[in-house]
């Protein structure tokens, strides 16, 4: 029963195959099988989103997604955010609004920031906070993180 | 957890097949599953993944009503404009139920058939959490525990918050299985276990529920929730209703409980207590009172006899666009 | 003699940190993080049981699974496990998963014994005993002035039992480390940990070498908030079993369920208190009972009375022990509760007397509090500090327009209240620590030291002194730390770090350009007396001469290294603040949502205002949890915790924060002090203005934390039974 089983997917607009068992998570087989450590594992059961990922296109806690059902899917991780070396708004916004302190939390608030102005590019204050409602937080008491997302959001918009 | 064979079926009638032998669960947003299986709470030998199956993620509305394939993932039933616009009770039960995230991978299914949230069931002892004949639950840390039906074992919660306003609805539900299909009312989903062997879920082994058929209504509904925290929490109490009007009073209503009791319960006493009666806080309250007359709360929570009453009042209210308590 | 310069070009300025591009980027390795070649994956084996004595353990099935290379017993045959959560053994194997299976594969004869996990089973006469020689240790009371006569005597009294649960630090990183040993002589270390030197000490204890052999690597960590300073037995036996795996890498990390139960925990503390006051206001009694609850490890006592001036007081503090977890430090041990306790009860009494709460903290504060000034010697009174703070507060809240005495909020059923509560801490430096500087003909700058960065801007700070010195730009500077091979740096803890690392980091940057003036002079035909660095320029008499860089490669071959040690002067301890808070209570359900806190903070000299607001947001956020939502829950009858994880142990996401302002008060006598920590402070008022303000919502006191629905409908119904 713990035989390995292939799977091909897309991560980060790479296409990528891996070996895993069914009952490893995506969050493990980022981690440990294609070294995107990134993505972290907070609490293991979906209820802290330090492991926020995009499966085709929408956040989710990869914590709590079997690898295997990744086949044929699209994966962004935070290691995919930035382009070219250029770090995107919403990573610059967060690391010049000091939205981080000891930084674990930060990559799937990005990920999930990130798909909350992909679908809402002009969110109120509101959105932000009921779409960052999967991630906790536990140093820097939101406030700038939900500065760090209005001024991406700001920012997006004048391009 | 524990090592089992995976299979990724892409028609019904295969995923019937495989889910035949014992010992199988099916996986659809595994929100659930994949915890209690982290947890060895739920140790299945077989998962079957659902969500490649396409015919089960639709939802489609029509004359007679809506339906909602059981796949269909909790954000794609909130993004659906008929749903927002005639069924208000079920739309509001669902965004509030847990996360952007979960949304994404939960499905209607899922939310449905969940297992109970109850500690001492997640904490490996039994759904009815019995220890030498006795109830943990009764003995113990019960502050989120039943308060209707506690003369029983069953002393946990139904953890579903879209079975409530389903049933305010009058919603059926659709399920499959080697003898053919059966169609319930989505209360029939529910049972209260007798004995330890007995699940609380009417589903049988090898079945799958494939979609809910949410009746055309003109209904005046909502649903209300009272809970600890805003972002990501679980209801202490929901209440549903579903409000045919007769002028300016209501005719007929129907008053659904959640979080309360093992299954999700109708409340004939609130329905009485407000048919026939113009809607207003005086009613709403009276109905609110009249539901919670047979709660008999446990050692700890007799503060969700208040949350449940209040539940009540306030769905009816907000049926009828009254939301006094976010004036201030 | 360095001094912190007069008119600064960066510090008090905001720097982002300098670790921020890794942390957002994705790719800042966290010691969770690291794989070195061949890393084995350990996974503990923890107690079931509450209390158990282990009767045999058999590991040969476990042994022989598939991918397992090693597995070492830390509670052997007879060894008593005194908590759930209790460590029994650990498994290396090639993957997680096959770690896991083995640990479900050995087999463990326990013999469970009866367990208290409550305080209140555990002081029951009958309750079992948690170690021998009673489950209750009640200290003798420390009795100033004659209480209880004064009692008598006062105009009025309040009497009220407060009680505030246990909660668990539950960082988002998990503990652990991953663990390389080369034969019995070296180890290295990734940890994530408050203390690389702590660290190094304990695993070099383990093998029996010197602390000089380990090195223990934190580049950057996920929080510790006080429960992490040392390996413990889960990084120690990894150590041990990478030993035993022919120097294979080990790493073990908890998972989230065994952070809450072993890795640490703040005390309950319950106090029974009587407070008396002249009808004026004036406090002239206290007496209270406590107890609380650091499970198997101790240390629930917590200072109180708090803050004010009482001349009459008797407090006697009983430690219960029980079958969990045992405590560790939470940021600032102990003051939280004595806070809440105290401020609920002066609360209460202002209450009672119809008095302002603002007004009676004021009229309570000594009229001298001294504490330390900016040299040793010279004091500070703190009273004037607070009255001032206070002030600024109740504007920030709109204290005048807005309160409302207690219970007068309105006819509606959500109400308004405001509160609020004072708070102190010590937050000095240690004077034995020190930090490298190092020159290099490059340009390039380099400063060490043997201190970490768990989130609060060490790494930032110690670069933004150096670069002031030099007349850089903070990311200039390599600011490498979080090695225990170098020179010896503090443990971050107790708001002690910035204080103790900034003077030495002043003092090597400034005999490096010192040396650095010294060397170059003569290249430049003048006098070292003449130099200056301003810009990334060399300033000869005033005027810019040549770029930093030029300038360096005028050392030659030789790189320029200054070790700098503590100085007296620079830094100083003692701080006081004020926060408040405004709630809105939906009193039919009990619903309590905060709507804005200020937080007010004195700190000495602000070296970087930007890690240092958010190290003040961070406080409040912990402070507002504890208000809130957390507790950790305890079956009584199988002696497990109901709530291991982050659901039912409620945090506070997005939605549930207010808007928070946070104002440093920092006059020229505040600056004059030099540096002093900020981590602890800010969260201690937190949870009790919250408090505050909810009974000053509802009308009626909520004795039990957290303001939970439950606890605020409790009270609720209680005062609707009373009347």
């Amino acid at each position: 029963m713990s035989k390995k089983i292939h799977v091909s997917t897309t991560v980060n607009g790479e296409s990528v195959e891996f070996l895993c068992e069914a009952r490893q998570s995506l969050l493990e087989v980022l981690r440990e099988n294609l070294s995107l450590t990134g993505a972290k594992e907070g609490c293991n059961n979906g209820n802290c989103g330090a492991c926020t990922v995009m499966l085709n296109g929408v956040p989710v806690n990869s914590c709590i997604v079997l690898a295997v059902e990744v086949e044929g899917a699209a994966i962004e991780t935070v290691e995919g955010l930035a382009c070219h070396g250029h770090l995107h708004p919403i990573q610059k916004c967060f690391l010049e609004g000091a939205a981080l302190q000891c930084g674990v939390c930060t990559p799937g608030f990005l990920v999930t920031a990130k798909a909350l102005l992909d679908k809402n590019p002009n969110p109120s204050e509101h959105d932000i906070r009921f779409n960052l409602a999967n991630n906790l937080c536990r140093c820097t008491g939101y406030d700038k993180i939900v500065k760090a997302v209005q001024a991406a959001a700001a920012e997006l918009q004048t391009r | 957890m524990k090592a089992f064979d995976y299979a990724a079926p892409t028609s019904v009638a295969d995923a019937l097949k495989l889910m035949e032998p014992p010992h199988t669960a099916a996986l659809s947003g595994g929100t659930d599953l994949i915890n209690r299986m982290k947890d060895y709470v739920s140790s299945p030998e077989r998962v079957v993944y659902l969500k490649d199956i396409d015919a089960l993620e639709s939802i489609e509305s029509s004359s007679k009503g809506v339906s909602i394939g059981a796949g269909a993932t909790l954000a794609a039933l909130l993004e659906h404009g008929e749903i927002k616009k005639t069924y208000p009770s079920l739309w509001k039960a669902a965004y509030e139920v847990a996360t952007p995230q979960i949304r994404n991978m939960a499905t209607v299914g899922g939310n449905l058939l969940q297992r109970p949230r109850c500690w001492y069931y997640r904490a490996g002892n039994g759904l009815l959490a019995l220890k030498d004949g006795k109830s943990l639950v009764r003995e113990g840390d019960n502050r989120f525990h039943a308060i209707f039906m506690t003369d029983g074992d069953a002393l946990f919660v139904n953890p579903s918050s879209l079975a409530v306003p389903l049933i305010a609805l009058g919603a059926k539900a659709t399920i499959l299985g080697p003898k053919g299909e059966r169609t319930v009312p989505v209360a029939e989903l529910y049972r209260v276990p007798k004995g330890s062997q007995e699940r609380e879920l009417t589903v049988q082994h090898g079945e799958i529920l494939t979609k809910v058929v949410v009746p055309a209504t003109h209904a005046k509904n909502a649903s209300y929730e009272a809970r600890h925290k805003q972002a990501h929490d679980w209801p202490l109490a929901l209440a549903s209703v579903a409000l045919e009007m007769d002028g300016q009073k209501v005719g007929s209503a129907r008053v659904v409980l959640g979080a309360v009791a093992p299954v999700p319960l109708r409340s004939e006493a609130a329905e009485k207590a407000i048919e026939g009666k113009a809607l207003n806080h005086e009613s709403a309250t009276a109905a609110g009172d009249a539901a919670v007359k047979d709660a008999k709360p446990l050692s700890m929570n007799a503060y969700k006899v208040q949350l449940t009453k209040v539940a009540v009042k306030r769905a009816l209210l907000a049926a009828v666009g009254d939301r006094y308590w976010e004036e201030g | 003699m360095a001094a912190w310069p007069k008119e600064p070009r960066l510090i008090g300025t905001k720097v982002p940190r300098l670790d921020g591009l890794a942390k957002a980027s994705g790719k800042a390795k966290y010691p969770s993080d690291v794989r070195p070649e061949g890393t084995l994956f350990g996974v503990v084996l923890y107690s079931p049981h509450a209390n158990a004595t282990v009767k045999s353990i058999d590991t040969a099935a476990a042994e022989k699974m598939p991918g397992v290379k090693g597995i070492v017993v830390i509670a052997g045959q007879g060894k008593k496990l005194r908590f759930q959560g209790d460590d029994i053994a650990i498994v290396a194997a090639e993957t997680e998963e096959q770690a896991r299976d083995a640990v479900r594969a050995i087999k463990v004869d326990y013999e469970v014994l009866p367990h208290c996990v409550t305080e209140s089973q555990s002081m029951d006469e009958k309750a079992p005993q948690v170690f021998d020689g009673g489950n209750v240790r009640k200290a003798r009371a420390i009795v100033k002035g004659k209480p209880e006569e004064a009692l008598e005597k006062a105009d009025v009294v309040v009497e009220g039992t407060y009680s505030l649960p246990v909660i668990t630090h539950v960082c988002l990183e998990p503990h652990g480390l991953t663990a390389q040993a080369e034969g019995s002589s070296k180890i290295t270390a990734w940890a994530s940990t408050q203390a690389v030197t702590v660290v190094a000490g304990e695993l070099a204890g383990s093998f029996n070498i010197s602390p000089a052999d380990v090195t223990v690597l934190t580049e950057v960590m996920g929080g510790g908030f006080g429960s992490k300073f040392g390996a413990d037995i889960w990084g120690r036996t990894a150590a041990e079993l990478s030993k035993k795996c022919g120097g294979r890498p080990v790493k073990v990390f908890l998972d989230r369920a065994q952070e809450h139960l072993a890795a640490g925990n703040r005390p309950s503390a319950t106090g029974h208190v009587k407070l008396g006051a002249s009808k004026d206001g004036k406090l002239v009694a206290m007496i209270a009972e406590t107890y609380g609850t650091g499970g198997v490890r101790g240390g629930s006592n917590f200072p109180l009375p708090y803050v004010y001036d009482l001349k009459n007081s008797s407090r006697a503090h009983a430690e219960v022990s029980v079958n969990a977890g045992g405590a560790r430090a939470m940021r600032a041990p102990g003051h939280p509760q004595g806070c809440a306790i105290m401020e609920a009860a002066l609360d209460d009494l202002a209450a009672k007397l119809g008095m302002d709460p603002v007004e009676i903290r004021v009229k309570n504060l000594a009229e001298v509090d001294n504490v330390r000034g900016g040299r040793q010697g010279e004091t500070i009174n703190r009273t004037p500090m607070y009255e001032a703070q206070l002030k600024l507060g109740a504007e920030l809240i709109g204290w005048r327009d807005k309160y409302k005495p207690r219970g007068e909020n309105g006819k509606g059923v959500v109400k308004r209240g405001l509160g609020v509560a004072l708070h102190q801490w010590g937050g000095g430096g240690a004077a034995d620590k020190q930090v490298s500087c190092t020159i290099n003909p490059d340009g390039s700058v380099e400063i060490k030291s043997a201190t970490q960065d768990i989130g609060t801007g060490a790494r930032t700070i110690l670069a933004m002194i150096t670069a002031e010195v030099l007349g850089l730009k903070p990311t200039d500077i390599k600011s490498n730390i979080g090695n225990s091979t170098f020179p010896p740096g503090q443990s971050s803890g107790g708001s002690t770090t910035t204080p103790s690392m900034s003077p030495p980091c002043l003092a090597a940057a400034t005999q490096a350009r010192a040396a650095f003036f010294n060397k170059i002079a003569p290249a430049l035909s003048t006098d070292a007396e003449t130099l200056s660095l301003k810009d990334g320029q060399v300033w000869v008499n005033g005027e810019p001469t040549m770029s930093w860089k030029d300038a360096c490669r005028k050392l030659g071959m030789a790189s320029i290294s200054e070790t700098g040690k503590f100085a007296d002067g620079l830094s100083s301890v003692g701080v006081g603040g004020c926060q408040f808070a405004e709630v809105e209570v939906d009193t039919e359900t009990g619903v309590v949502r905060v709507k804005k806190i200020v937080a007010i903070q004195d700190s000495g000299l602000i070296i970087d205002k930007l890690t240092w607001e958010s190290q003040v947001y961070g406080g409040v956020i912990g402070g507002l949890n504890y208000g809130l939502f957390e507790e950790r829950v305890m079956d009584p009858t199988t002696g497990v915790m109901l709530n291991p994880d982050m659901e039912l142990y409620k945090l506070a996401g997005a939605s549930d924060i207010p808007e928070i302002i946070v104002r440093a008060y920092e006059t020229e006598e505040m600056k004059n002090r030099g540096v002093i920590g900020v981590g602890e402070p800010p969260t201690i008022a937190t949870a009790a203005a919250i408090a505050n303000a909810v009974a000053n919502a509802i009308g009626v006191r909520v004795p039990d934390w957290p303001m939970s629905p439950r606890n605020v409908l409790n009270a609720l119904a209680s005062k609707e039974g009373k009347a």
